[in-house]
């Protein structure tokens, strides 16, 4: 086996390689995505002009495609909780190399699912009348206050384990990146030396938030879920939405974090770090969660249509037989039962296996998402002909261009931020190597675990 | 029947309330208020009738009617009585003129209990289920990510005081800032909290609000046509800022758009002669309700033409 300091030299390498080179593909999507978010500008700037008339969003069906898309992305940045904060507190080391990735994807969909909403608002300069007038008896306040929350913890969560990796940079790639780069990681690893009293107050703070930060994504997923859950709505007016936008949310972000792993692993060579067994894993997480939303369904819709209260029938026929049966059909079998049986048969039980499952519950629960807005606002509920919604090119533009600033900006932060938990991985290689016995020198170990960043 | 219950003087101002001395539930109340400056009236004034209501754990005045006096300075606010407590009523002066100054009159009568249809309290109130749970709560969420946040700081401390370790010059500059921010943002949400239910649309001062007047059932209401609510037109500048303020009070801009430049449902709207724009106000054509002379007078159709050509001629901004 090789020595931890030999294997830690390796790894350091990989994980600043996106940082010393930068290859003409990468400018080009870069370039890419630039063009997609000028579109998606130009397309709100219409909007801003001309009002949500722009939209397909009527009287009637007054939300459409952008809280769709917040649901979405809310429901995505669940991924670095439940990788990072959930496996760390039950001290599942397989984790370490995919953490910093979810806790990234967590704190990008965040601020590209709060964007949603002021997209979705026809005077979006009002928007502080939330602080002056806003009231707590208001669901739309509880909102405001999980997200802002569930925000500043992720970013301190994500920022806390990252700080002796940001001084391994400091001290390794010294001035050869470049002066903004150069002062980024002076700035940002403060005075981490990596002493034991700095070990034990690192290790508090990320506990603390650890802890802190699993409530609170259950209770913001749980929160978005009650915009509508609160409402006297047909499809709306039950009980189980929070317990289904959590189990929807955390599964979408495995998905999305396991397609994140599979491009970077790609175009970054990290073979070594990502392995099959961490798509193996997820994939499994990635199934279970299938089954509970399967579950899910079959208990929501038996209860409400063995009875079928008065509206439940027009619910029921537009989402099973007529009009959205399709997308709904496809959400179930093809975003769930799909991605179980991929990962029930050995042949499929593979990493392109699970990308293919990942990609499937994307569009599976971001179908959900719509479904959900949708399907509930199109019930009539006076007797007047049920009107019909599609997104206009407008709020596709508009759709594609934040997805285009989610991408942006995690391909921006993989050239400025440590993608590994370079001390995490140290440390569970090492725990690794003295149980499977190598007897390397012990101190030289012990140095290399101890000394943290410093190179 | 005339008992003043309370007189205020202000400056030179005195608003006088003269109310029922007691009602029933579902009694038609009148209660009239005069306004006068050196004992003369003033007429045009704005006075507004609100009521004490308590809405979760707040006391505040809700705004039930405003009325303009006539040329006694006499303004009457007619409402069907639905409060079972008889709750403290006030009388307040709401301009136009900034000049005077009328301290508003409190008065109360009692009220008999009566048949009413509904309940005017809804709810179940669990005593110790309040804001304040809410509050703790994110008290102790924010506080402990400022505890994490401040491991920060320390952090840095501990670097800044060891020994042998390549000094860097980041020091704890961003560490403080963290934390000084978490601190900030987490107050700034408590504050938010606490103040929320003051935030009421109901309750405290109505500015930067316009409410949507009430009706009861059984109560006739004058259709005015579709218009701002509490619109008042000048009285005193030119056709065309006369007619700029009808088609706004009047609801002509909801859909013929500010400028008069077509949206959705009306048409854009040329420059008409009085008698054209007339004929088709009072016919409504493609849609378009029909405006009575009661609605909209034919010497304020004029206004509006005079409007309509001002802005075809690019002498008006219009919205």
């Amino acid at each position: 086996m090789e020595s931890v300091r030999d294997w830690r030299e390796r790894l350091i390498e990989a994980t600043t390689r996106p940082i010393r080179k930068t290859t003409l593909a990468y400018r080009l999507w870069v370039g890419f995505l630039l063009a997609v978010i000028a579109w998606g500008v130009y397309a709100y700037s219409l909007q801003l002009r001309h009002g949500l008339v722009v939209t397909a969003m009527r009287d009637r069906i007054s939300w459409g495609l952008y809280i769709s898309s917040f649901v979405f992305f809310i429901g995505i940045s669940h991924a670095g909780t439940l990788i990072s904060a959930i496996l760390r507190a039950s001290h599942a080391t397989w984790r370490t190399p995919v953490t910093r990735m979810a806790e990234f994807i967590t704190a990008v969909a965040l601020v590209c699912g709060a964007s949603f909403v002021i997209i979705d608002m026809g005077r979006p300069d009002r928007i502080l009348n939330v602080f002056w007038y806003g009231r707590w008896q208001s669901p739309i306040m509880w909102d405001v206050l999980a997200v802002s929350t569930y925000l500043v913890a992720s970013i301190i969560y994500l920022y806390l384990p990252m700080v002796p990796d940001l001084a391994l940079y400091r001290d390794r790639l010294g001035d050869e990146v470049g002066r903004f780069r150069s002062w980024f990681y002076r700035t940002t690893a403060g005075d981490w030396i990596g002493t034991p009293s700095q070990w034990t107050a690192l290790g508090k703070a990320i506990a603390i938030m650890m802890i802190l930060i699993i409530p609170i994504a259950v209770s913001v997923h749980t929160v978005v879920s009650w915009i509508f859950g609160m409402t006297l709505r047909v499809g709306w007016n039950t009980s189980i939405f929070g317990v289904l936008f959590v189990a929807g949310a955390i599964f979408s972000g495995i998905a999305t974090l396991i397609i994140v792993m599979a491009v970077l692993r790609r175009v970054y060579h990290w073979e070594e770090y990502l392995q099959p067994k961490h798509f193996l894993y997820l994939g499994y997480l990635l199934a279970a969660f299938a089954a509970i939303m399967v579950y899910l369904n079959i208990a929501e819709y038996l209860t409400s249509g063995f009875k079928l209260e008065s509206g439940e029938e027009f619910a029921f026929r537009q989402l099973f037989l007529a009009k959205f049966a399709w997308l709904y059909w496809f959400y179930l079998f093809i975003g769930m039962f799909v991605p179980v049986l991929l990962m029930l048969f050995k042949p499929t039980r593979k990493i392109w296996g699970v990308v293919i499952a990942a990609a499937l519950v994307d569009i599976a629960m971001f179908v959900e998402r719509f479904l959900i807005v949708v399907t509930g606002l199109r019930v009539p509920l006076m007797p007047y002909a049920p009107s019909d919604y599609f997104p206009s090119w407008v709020e596709w533009s508009i759709f594609f261009g934040m997805s285009a600033v989610f991408s942006l900006i995690i391909t921006l932060a993989v050239k400025l931020f440590p993608m590994f938990a370079v001390w995490e991985m140290t440390e569970g290689y090492a725990l690794e190597s003295v149980e499977s016995g190598f007897t390397e020198d012990a101190e030289s170990r012990a140095a290399a675990l101890l000394e943290g960043s410093v190179g | 029947m005339l008992a003043p219950p309370g007189v205020a003087l202000a400056a030179d101002a005195m608003l006088e309330v003269a109310s029922p001395p007691g009602a029933a539930i579902g009694d038609r109340v009148s209660i009239a208020a005069r306004i006068t400056v050196d004992g003369s009236p003033v007429p045009g004034a704005v006075l507004v009738l609100s009521h004490e209501e308590q809405f979760i754990g707040e006391r505040g005045y809700v705004e039930i009617d405003r009325q303009v006096t006539g040329p006694d300075g006499i303004a009457v606010f007619r409402f069907v009585e639905r409060d079972p407590d008889g709750d403290p009523m006030r009388v307040t002066y709401d301009g136009p003129d900034p000049e005077i100054v009328a301290a508003p009159v409190d008065f109360q009568f009692p009220v008999e209990p009566g048949p009413q249809q509904y309940r005017s309290r809804a709810g179940v109130d669990i005593p110790w289920l309040s804001g304040w749970v809410l509050v703790a709560l994110v008290v102790i969420v924010w506080g402990t990510i400022a505890v994490a946040a401040f491991q920060l700081v320390r952090i840095a401390r501990f670097g800044a005081t060891g020994a042998s370790a390549p000094k860097s010059e980041g020091s704890s500059t961003l560490a403080t800032v963290i934390t000084v921010v978490v601190v900030t943002l987490g107050s700034v949400i408590v504050a938010v909290l606490i103040r929320s239910p003051q935030t009421h649309a109901n309750l405290g001062s109505a500015e930067g609000y316009t409410r949507t007047p009430v009706a009861y059932v059984d109560q006739p209401v004058d259709y005015l046509g579709p218009g701002l609510d509490e619109s008042v037109v000048p009285q005193a500048s030119d056709d065309v800022a006369k007619g700029r303020a009808l088609f706004f009070a009047k609801g002509c801009a909801g859909c013929h758009t500010f400028d008069a430049s077509g949206g959705i449902v009306g048409p854009k709207l040329r420059a008409r002669n009085v008698d054209d724009l007339l004929r088709d106000v009072r016919r409504g054509p493609g849609g378009m309700p029909a405006y009575e002379e009661t609605a909209l007078t034919d010497d304020e159709v004029g206004f509006i033409a005079s409007y309509l050509r001002a802005v075809r001629k690019g002498g008006s901004s219009g919205g």
